[in-house]
């Protein structure tokens, strides 16, 4: 018989396989492609062949005996049943990924596995029958159809491409607005603060918009900046001014830590959203630069807040935020919020179960970006520019400072 | 769907990994495709005709050879400008993800066909860093749950 062996193109040599093929040599016409191994077969041999010629010789062969590969499937693809044998990670390779694979593909696909190799010449005398009687037996699934992966792939980099916020400093934006790009039917934002989120939301997707939020200066300005948008004036506390059900998303995006209650605002959500509609929330997460958190100076250091926040935008915004507390914030804190709460993920993971939520996506944002954070609030436009281009790459290139999540309310 | 032709850099070692993104051909022929490979047997024969940049091999245990491969990585992207970077392994494509990333040019990372359920140390730093998982197996939604299965490519 026409016996092809082949190794794959790793750099780890599969001494263990070369050696078991030496017997066969004496009995068939075997060609192997050696890979990196010293071993010398007494038959026809290259260490690698070009994969044009690979697929001529499987094509040609009676017999493929290869490594547990992705080979593996050109075989099949080209109507034959392989021996597989599994480079382990005893030095045939960096880990045991081929042994699971072919104890997995063994188990109902078309393939022999072959774990002693003291065997292998009576596997390759009883191959024809045993090739013929899973083909018969074993079904092999077909690929994925191109046109589809290549539509896949244009509308994911679309998707991505088309993302309004992806140089935003803040990554939650970003994250959000790819959540909900494609979703359709009514959204809700909660705390839409000057509406930087939600008017770029209604203005490049489908959606719905409206809008809540407890700061009557932030409504005004959202309702002149985003006429489309219906908006809606909400207290600190208490009931979303809404039906059951009459949302297909909500987003939150860095809002929960404002909040007097976090179970009362998610029981809301889950109240307003229907079922399988799309919670988007985003968090300041706790981690090891959290206590730099600016938005608790106004309690730690109330003084310097009040010198600085006055210093930076004027005593009479200072006493409209934080002195005159009739809207029921302290700044755009709830009154009665003590801190402004860094979240463990874990913690906020199991409230969103608690509450009917199957979290569908957990990601994350910064790591150092307290310290660029602080500068940038008190620099003028042009140095400000710098440091939130350092927090955008910071936004890149870590997750453990802001916490996002996906999660969908469960019918 | 989008008919507007992208810069697309496609970065590979040799071997199975090479046979996912040559399973992209419908895709990315589409597209101006270039290539960050490198060179062994299989890869000159199966991307002739090709624009390819031989690269050197890298291995997640070898870091010196990681830090030769990012100088390399960010001539190359600096160069061709890539409007997405795709690779389904292994380490060399480390240094191309990271680059990317900190330019915030989108990256779709393909988990090869015959990981299950365990990624390798350079498929996790990858899909730390990209854009989008593609899984070509469901049993990988466990490590992945951000992943998008797309079904086997070839």
């Amino acid at each position: 018989m026409e016996v092809l062996v082949t190794v794959g193109m790793s750099a780890w040599p599969f001494d263990r396989l070369i050696r078991a093929i030496i017997p066969l040599c004496a009995e068939h016409r075997v060609f192997a492609q050696t890979g990196t191994s010293k071993v010398v077969p007494p038959c026809p041999h290259a260490p690698f062949v070009p994969h044009a010629e690979l697929i001529e010789r499987i094509r040609a062969a009676d017999v493929v005996i290869t490594h547990a590969g992705n080979t593996v499937r050109l075989v099949q693809r080209a109507g034959k049943v392989p021996i597989a044998v599994a480079r382990t990670a005893q030095g045939e390779m960096a880990n045991d990924h081929q042994v699971e694979y072919l104890l997995h593909e063994a188990h109902g696909g078309r393939v022999v596995a072959q774990w002693d190799l003291d065997l292998l010449p009576q596997a390759v005398a009883g191959h024809r029958a045993v090739e013929a009687q899973l083909i018969a037996e074993r079904k092999l699934d077909q690929p994925a159809p191109a046109a589809h992966i290549s539509a896949l792939l244009d509308a994911e980099w679309d998707r991505l491409a088309r993302n309004p916020f992806r140089d935003h400093p803040l990554r939650r934006y970003a994250y959000a607005w790819d959540e909900l790009a494609g979703e359709s039917g009514r959204h809700l934002d909660i705390g839409c603060s000057t509406g930087e989120f939600i008017g770029m939301l209604a203005a490049t997707t489908p959606l719905d918009c409206h809008a809540v939020d407890p700061h009557p200066g932030y409504l005004r300005q959202v309702e002149r900046d985003y006429p489309q948008i219906e908006v809606r004036h909400i207290a600190t506390s208490g009931p979303l001014p809404y039906p059951e059900r009459y949302f297909s998303s909500v987003s939150l995006l860095d809002v929960l830590e404002h909040c007097p209650s976090e179970d009362d605002l998610l029981r809301e959500i889950r109240r307003v959203l229907a079922p399988g509609g799309l919670l988007v929330l985003t968090v300041p997460g706790r981690h090891p630069f959290s206590w730099l958190d600016p938005d608790n100076a106004k309690f730690r250091h109330k003084r310097l807040h009040r010198a600085i926040y006055s210093l930076r935008f004027g005593r009479d915004v200072y006493r409209e935020r934080f002195i005159d507390r009739s809207n029921g914030l302290f700044g755009d804190m709830s009154i009665g919020k003590k801190e402004h709460t860094n979240y463990r993920r874990d913690w906020l993971v199991e409230r969103l179960q608690a509450h009917g939520f199957k979290v569908t996506r957990q990601s994350g944002a910064n790591l150092f970006w307290r310290w660029f954070q602080i500068p940038a609030l008190l620099a003028g436009p042009r140095t400000r520019r710098f440091f939130e281009r350092a927090i955008w790459l910071d936004g890149e290139l870590f997750d453990r400072a802001n916490f996002f999540f996906s999660a969908r309310s469960e019918p | 769907m989008p008919s507007v032709s992208k810069r697309i850099l496609l970065v590979s070692s040799s071997g199975g990994v090479l046979l996912d993104l040559l399973a992209l051909g419908p895709w990315w022929s589409r597209h101006q495709a270039v290539w960050a490979v490198v060179k062994a047997a299989d890869s000159v024969s199966a991307l002739a005709g090709q624009r390819v940049h031989w690269i050197r091999e890298a291995s997640i245990r070898r870091p010196i050879g990681l830090l030769t491969g990012l100088a390399q990585a960010w001539r190359i992207i600096r160069n061709e400008r890539p409007q997405v970077v795709v690779s389904a392994g292994s380490a060399p494509a480390i240094a191309y993800f990271l680059f990317a990333r900190a330019l915030g040019i989108p990256t779709f990372w393909i988990s090869t066909l015959n990981v299950l359920t365990t990624p390798g140390i350079s498929a996790k730093i990858c899909t730390r860093l990209t854009s989008r998982v593609l899984l070509q197996q469901s049993s990988m939604r466990d490590a992945h749950p951000n992943g998008i299965v797309i079904g086997e490519l070839y």
